[in-house]
Order: C-alpha cells, then structure tokens, then sequence
C-alpha cells in the first residue's frame, strides 16, 4: 500500500467517532493524571490499562497511546508550576521552566511547551509514516535467527545503557524469567505455578505493571513528604508569549524536534536521554549561556520538542519490529499480545487498521493536546492543588479494582500487592524497573525464537554466530555489554549520583 | 575496615537468590537437548545467568562505600495492608465495604491524612466507581453482600 492509503485509512480509523472519543478520554485521563506529582507515563498507562479490557484492540491502543502522551505533557504542568517532575522525561523541563514560574511567566513557558510538543509530536507522526514501512518491509524476511538477535540486541540497548550496566542487564534476566511462568507452548508444562491455576496462564501483565510501577510509585512519593504546595493562578490571557519569545523559540524547536527524533528510533535511549541532550546543545548554542537555569524559554522548548518527538518514533521499532524501546512501548506491545495480535514486522500487512490508525491518531491526539490544555490549564493547576494524602488512598483503591475487573479475580490484586513490595525493595536498591517490564513481554518470544533457530542449525550454537545479521547484532551486544561495564567500573572511584 | 556498598551487596544476593529459586524450580522440568529443547532448558540457562550477575554486582561492591537505604515502614505496611484488605473484603463484602476499609487503611501511611477529609475521599471514590464501573460499563463487580 502506498503512504497516502496508509494516510488515508489510518485517519479513517482515527477520525471514526469511537476512537476519536476514546482518544479524548485517554489524552484528558493522561493529562489529569501525568498532572499529579509522582505519577509518570508509565504508572498512568499502567492504572488506566484496565480501562481498555473489552474494547477492538485499534481503539484500546488509540485510547492508551492518549494516556501516554497526555501524561507527558501533563508532567510538563507540574514541573514548570511546581518544580516536581511527573516523568523523567520532565525533568529537564524544570531547570528552567521553575525560574519561569517564578517570574511570572508560568503561562508563557505552558504555552510554549504546547507548541513546542505539538511541533515535535507532529515532526514524529510524519516520520512513523514514511519510516515504518521501510522498517517492516525490511525485517519481514527475518528468520527466528534474525529476530532472536535483533531481540536481544534491543533488550541489552534498552538495559546497559543505565548508570549501572550490570543491575540493569540482572533485571532484563528478571523480566525473562517472570516471563517463563506459565505453561511452555511447545510441550504444555506449566512451570513455576505453584498450585495456582491463575499462573499457569503466566503472570497477569497488568498486575504486573501496576504493582512494579504504580504501587511502589506510591509507597515512594509517600516517603519523600507532602508539603504544601503554592501555586500560582494561570490565566489565558499570561499565556501568550511576546514577539522575542517566538524570535528565540522556533530554532530551538526545530533542533529538540531533530534530536528527539534520532534518539526516538535507537531502542533504550528513549526520550529522556533526547531531553537532556537537548537542552545541553542549547545551552552550547546560546551567546549567552548563563541566562540558563534562570528563566531561559530555549531550555523549555527544546527539550519538550524533543520529548514528543521522541515518543512518537519510539513507536517505529514498536510497531514495525515488535521491539518496544521503553516500558510503556512493553505496556503496549502486551496489550496488542492481550488482544491476541502477534506484533512484529507482519503486524502492517495482517492488522494494518491497528499500525495506521494508531499512528493517524497520534497526531489528532496532538490536537486534542492543544485544544484541551490551552483552555483548560486552570483546571490542571487546580489537580496540582489536591494534597497527596487524599490523592493516594483514590489512587491505590482504582488500581484494585481496575485490576480486579480484568480477569474478575482477587489473586491478581494478591499478584499487584506481591510485585508492589518487589518493585518497591528493587527500587530501594537502586535497580531500574522499565528492563524488567521488557524482559518480561519479548521473553516468550525469544524464547520461541531461539528453539526454532537451534532446531533450524540442528543444535549447532556456531551455525548462529557465523551467520551474518544475527552475528552482527549479538557481536554489538556483547560489545556494549562489556564497553559499558568498563566505563561503569572506571568512574566507580567518582562519587555516586543519588537516584530517586 | 573493609570498604563495601551495602546496596549493592545486597543487591547482589537478592540477585543469586531468585537466580537460585527459578533454577532450582526448573530442575523439575525436562532440560532436552539443544536441538530440541525441553521446558527446562531457557528457565535453568537464565537462572543461572542471574547468578552470575549476581555474583558480579557483589564483587563490583567491594571496595566502594555505600550505606544500605532506609525502608520507609509508616508508608510500606499500610499500603500493603489495605491492597490485601480490598482482596480480600471483596469477595465476600462487596466493593464499597470494601473502598472503606482500604482507603481508611492506606490514610494511615501519611502523617497528615486527618479522619473526615478521608472519609469524604472513600465516599467519592465509592460513588464515582459504582456509577462508572457498574452503572455505565456494567462491570460484573459485587457491590454489597452480606458477609454472613
């Protein structure tokens, strides 16, 4: 099918009154919740996952798509206002957008971070549609060697690539490993069930998610304390920006934009990493470096265009390989697997309604962004006024129950409260938990992969080193295994960075 | 004295420990051969992959000082016991006996929750619920029963 079929029939399917409503419904979900402090993209995919039991799948992923980027920006609310980034991925947005607030230019920095969002999220769309196909077109011809090389390369990418290697790649092991519970395809044992008749259909995935990330989100935004917050009244009419702050935003858009598309496609660096780069390159460009962190409007958009446009391209080996890059792409390849879709490079031609009018919705659930949040910003600021004591106890009664009505069964609220304490005791420990999330979605997969390309090689391990893709890939693997390690255990003698 | 980070130590053994447990637990199952591998072969090849790194994250630790984090027990216990509490109510109470006592329950883990601005939060958050999940989306959820 040519690019404007593809245009033409996935805004068909985003347009069609169902799945603009679910759009709007998550993009305003994500939004009030990525407003909350303490609640990221990952934890408001995750609660509101339940949400979308029932539902075509297309309208399921189109409303889960909404919760993750409304969340996003959502986040960008609270860390302009508050100084308290919903995401990681918001952190940057702080440095400056704080300062801002202080000057009474909240309303300035909001509305740039809308335009800037929606410059980048619209770069992203445009570059799903024309990418995508190559992509898929390219790895349809993958045989399981292939695809079990191109796997781990994408776990090892999504795991190393953390402050510690050696944690990060232990929890991808995790994730495998959670994924092994269940009864085996090929010779129907169930493994690790415990008695339990639920685990022999494997771990519940959205008891799973909510526990790791929502639960031990919760525990932990109760440890840091709750102020009282003070936050200042946003009106429509502070929101417009002077003639200088579109002078000085628009490069910086373009360049976050090109950034976060870059570092949107590579599995593992995600948009955090654009952010941050983002800012840095402006930082190096401006003529006068010291107005940064005091207000600048370039340290707000470039690095809230290159979130957006990052988050769409993430979407590019998610939907085109069947790769998820961060977590949340794991949350949305398991909700395609729920649905009973295979993704992978077929997924285009077998369900081409779902990658198309998936990615025509991004971009109508970026105007939905605009639309909502210029007029609404009131509100948000409101949410930022409901203290966390009366929020949590909400919060933690609707991942219950939302987790309740999935399969109609307490084990699975047992299950969320098992892997709450181990999310919370790994994150004590300094682990990261997006990996695990990973590791545990393409276990099944890799590991279908790796029997049949053995069976295929009758055996011979070396039959699948000698060959040339999965050669290369597992060769890159292992090097950025091992050059990662090395740069880890030489700064081990520099004081370590306190992660939250 | 010998320098260590206890996190990381201990992030280690909790490592070997589960390397340990999905290992062990596999050695039931049949291992098969590598042209055609049986239930047990990927669960045993990881378990032992995670002790290894396990066993490497410790080693790493030596030498690097580090104090173990401090586990927050006011917000840890109460969270997990009004998640337990709703399971277990549920069933046999029904779901708005059951939102009272779990949001009453989890106030408990912030020193600020004051008892009426809770009960209000248990209250909307009941209505709200009833009237989304089971009046709109009709969700085969009890609502109230008699425990007895």
């Amino acid at each position: 099918m040519s690019l404007i079929d593809n245009i033409v029939l996935g805004f068909g399917t985003a347009l069609s009154p169902m799945n603009l409503l679910y759009c709007f419904i998550g993009v305003f979900m994500g939004t009030l919740l990525g407003a909350l402090p303490g609640i990221g993209a990952l934890a408001a995919v995750s609660m509101l996952l339940p949400i979308t039991i029932g539902l075509d799948p297309t309208t399921a992923l189109v409303m889960l798509a909404g919760v993750y980027y409304g969340s996003e920006y959502g986040g960008s609310t609270s860390s302009i206002l508050l100084n308290l980034p919903g995401t990681p991925t918001n952190a940057v947005t702080c440095l400056d957008g704080y300062p801002m607030a202080q000057q009474g230019r909240a309303g300035v920095a909001l509305f740039s971070t809308t335009i800037a969002s929606f410059f980048g999220g619209t770069i992203g769309v445009i570059g799903l549609y024309t990418l995508s196909p190559y992509l898929a077109g390219w790895a349809i011809a993958f045989g399981p060697a292939d695809y079990f090389a191109l796997m781990i390369t994408g776990l090892v990418a999504a795991s190393v690539t953390q402050d510690a290697p050696l944690k990060g790649l232990s929890m991808v092991v995790f994730g495998l490993l959670l994924g092994t519970v269940g009864t085996d395809v090929d010779s129907g044992v169930a493994r690790y069930h415990l008695g339990y008749l639920e685990l022999r259909d494997g771990i519940s995935f959205i008891a799973l998610a909510m526990g790791l990330f929502g639960v031990s989100e919760i525990i932990l935004s109760l440890r840091a304390g709750s102020e009282d917050r003070v936050v200042e009244n946003v009106t429509l009419r502070s929101m417009l920006p002077t003639r200088d702050d579109w002078k000085r935003s628009w490069l910086p858009a373009i360049r976050g934009t090109t950034i976060g598309s870059i570092f949107g496609i590579l599995p593992g660096t995600g948009p955090t990493i654009a952010t941050f780069m983002g800012y840095s390159l402006e930082k190096k460009l401006a003529k006068d470096p010291s107005r940064f962190g005091k207000g600048a409007i370039e340290g707000v958009v470039s690095p809230e265009a290159a979130n957006n446009a990052g988050a769409q391209m993430a979407f590019i080996p998610t939907l085109s390989l069947g790769i998820p890059g961060s977590a949340v792409m794991a949350v949305m390849l398991g909700t395609l697997i729920m649905n009973g879709i295979a993704p992978g490079p077929q997924l285009m031609q077998t369900h081409p309604e779902v990658v198309w009018g998936l990615a025509a919705s991004f971009w109508v659930g970026n105007v939905l962004l605009v639309i909502l949040n210029i007029p609404m910003i009131g509100l948000w600021v409101r949410m930022l006024k409901i203290p966390y004591q009366l929020l949590f106890p909400a919060i933690l009664v609707l991942i219950c129950v939302g987790v309740y009505t999935v399969r109609a069964s307490t084990f699975d609220i047992f299950l969320v409260l098992l892997f709450g304490v181990i999310g919370y005791v790994l994150r004590l420990m300094r682990f990261q938990l997006a990996p695990v999330l990973i590791g545990f979605i393409l276990g099944p997969m890799i590991e279908q992969n790796f029997k049949r390309a053995m069976l295929f090689a009758r055996g011979d391990a070396t039959q699948i080193l000698t060959d040339p893709l999965p050669g290369i890939l597992l060769a890159l693997s292992l090097g950025l295994i091992v050059w990662s390690v090395y740069k880890s255990v030489r700064r081990r003698d520099e004081p370590l960075e306190e992660t939250a | 004295m010998l320098k260590l980070d206890k996190t990381d130590l201990v992030s280690g053994l909790i490592l070997v420990a589960i390397g340990l447990y999905f290992t062990v637990g596999a050695l039931d199952y049949r291992m098969g051969t590598l042209t055609r591998m049986g239930p047990g072969f990927i669960p045993v090849s990881l378990g032992v992959v995670c002790i290894v790194l396990g066993l490497a994250v410790g080693i790493v630790s030596l030498g690097r000082e580090g104090a173990l984090p401090e586990v927050h027990w006011r917000a840890v216990v109460p969270v997990i016991a009004s998640i337990a509490a709703f399971a277990l109510i549920l069933p046999r109470a029904g779901m708005l006996p059951a939102i009272a006592v779990t949001v009453g329950i989890a106030a408990l883990a912030s020193p600020r929750s004051r008892p009426l601005p809770t009960a209000l939060v248990a209250l909307c958050v009941g209505l709200l619920l009833w009237v989304g999940f089971i009046k709109i989306l009709g969700m085969p959820i009890p609502v109230l029963r008699s425990p007895f």
